[in-house]
């Protein structure tokens, strides 16, 4: 039952940053909203490592896919994002508000970071270190995946879809 | 006490998410070295990827057309409540297909605009529409709803009558992905219609472009018109491009640049016109 809600958990994000967002949002706000990103952190932060880097390899490469871009970009740096994020989980145990806020950055950062330094690896086209969209791109996925997190938590826990030793390890 | 092979074991237990890690980051970049020296690659991927997510995203355009049609031509009449009920269905009724009229006329209209742009600039294509955006917020690709099944080949320009879209990039069966001219990797060779100086157009991701080995002794001036060269055999020459926002001239260096506003809307890009390859090859993307 979990693989499924996850699968469309990821679907969804999918989707919805494809055809719902840039039909209802103005384009200066989803210019740095990554969907697939805020479900891998979540993924990572709630199930641990190696299943974030599982998320965020079969979601990057799907949305590189969809977006006619070099395919493996996107998956490499939500792979980084994904261990980040398990990796953080186990450091700060996601016992407060700050630890989760802490841990959710982090991925965010590190997996923002990850695309910049392959992008700039294979000599692709990049925003610059302090340019607006980088800025915008970690600040508001940060923000957004906390906020998603911090609700996915609360429904998994009435939908019973998290373990009790999970629940209490997310909050 | 533990044999070697059991301390391999231990080893590799105790570092599997590590050895993980490296094993897909190293298997990622494999796949983005063979693609970046071969852009064509991994072709089948992309289009099964591309034809199962087509369906999903038409259906998201027609039911979101459906329900704006029906808010727009019949929920708003309930506020109308000295009319009697019969009246009001009937007006609705009629409101929902002036608005379905509207909507196919205004359709019908863009389509006539393409036409109009085919006969007098001579050029051949099909229009499509647009069904979907790129999933990848740094990524300025479109998705429409025509394929290799209605002759869609990777490559071919794709306009409006307002101006310059971008290019196919990657065909599946029934749909298309566009990357426009505002993608951060599009490159367009360019005239500036007044003065004819060349210079490559590069996009920025964000609505606007930049005129990059623009010479510096060229003369160009804001509110000057752009349009493709013809260069490079993708694009036909003589396509409006966008218009000279800003000129930036540095007192150093052999090239001035300028920011250019491209005249296709392609923030709300509806209906676009795929036009054929030029000499009918696939070019070298």
């Amino acid at each position: 039952m979990r693989l499924v809600y996850f699968l469309i958990l990821g679907g969804a994000a999918l989707f919805a940053q494809s055809t719902v967002i840039p039909f209802l949002l103005p384009y200066w706000l989803v210019s740095g909203m990554d969907l697939p990103l805020i479900v891998v952190v979540h993924v990572a932060l709630t199930r641990g490592k190696v299943h974030g880097m599982m998320a965020g390899a079969a979601l990057g490469y799907l949305q590189d896919a969809m977006s006619g871009g070099v395919i493996g970009i996107n998956g490499l740096a939500k792979i980084v994002g994904g261990f980040s994020g398990g990796y953080l989980r186990e450091k700060f145990f996601v016992s407060s508000i700050a630890h989760r806020a802490g841990s959710v950055a982090g991925a965010v950062l590190f997996s923002v970071l990850s695309k910049v330094v392959v992008l700039s690896l294979f000599a692709q086209p990049r925003p610059g270190l302090l340019s607006p969209l980088l800025l915008w791109t970690f600040m508001g996925n940060a923000l957004l995946a906390l906020a998603s997190h911090s609700l996915l938590v609360r429904l998994e826990g009435r939908a019973g879809i998290r373990r009790e030793e999970e629940l209490s390890l997310g909050d | 006490m533990p044999g070697p092979g059991g301390t391999l074991r231990d080893f590799l237990a105790r570092r599997r998410e590590g050895l993980l890690l490296v094993l897909l980051v190293a298997l990622s970049l494999l796949i983005i070295s063979r693609q970046v020296r071969d852009p064509g690659g991994m072709t089948y991927f992309r289009k099964a990827v591309i034809a199962v997510t087509t369906p999903f995203q038409s259906g998201f355009r027609a039911v979101t057309g459906g329900i704006s049609r029906v808010w727009n031509g019949y929920v708003f009449l309930f506020g109308v409540r000295t009319e009697n009920r019969r009246l009001r269905e009937e007006v609705g009724r009629l409101r929902s297909e002036v608005q379905e009229l509207r909507e196919e006329l205004f359709r019908a209209g863009r389509l006539e605009e393409f036409a109009a742009y085919r006969s007098e600039t001579g050029f051949e294509g099909i229009a499509g529409r647009v069904i979907g955006e790129s999933p990848d917020p740094w990524t300025r690709t479109v998705v429409v709803n025509l394929g290799s099944s209605d002759g869609v080949q990777r490559g071919m320009p794709v306009v409006t009558p307002a101006g310059l879209v971008g290019r196919v990039v990657e065909v599946a069966g029934r749909s298309c992905v566009v990357r426009l001219i505002v993608d951060r990797s599009s490159r367009v060779p360019v005239l500036v219609s007044r003065s004819r100086a060349r210079a490559v157009l590069e996009g920025e991701n964000s609505g606007t472009c930049q005129l990059k080995y623009l010479d510096r002794t060229e003369d160009v001036a804001e509110g000057d018109t752009v349009i493709t060269s013809g260069l490079a055999g993708i694009f036909p020459r003589g396509v409006e491009v966008g218009t000279i926002t800003q000129v930036i001239k540095r007192n150093h260096g052999l090239y001035q640049y300028a920011k250019l506003l491209p005249k296709a809307p392609l923030g709300r890009l509806e209906d676009v016109l795929i036009l054929e390859l030029q000499g009918g090859q696939e070019p070298e993307l």
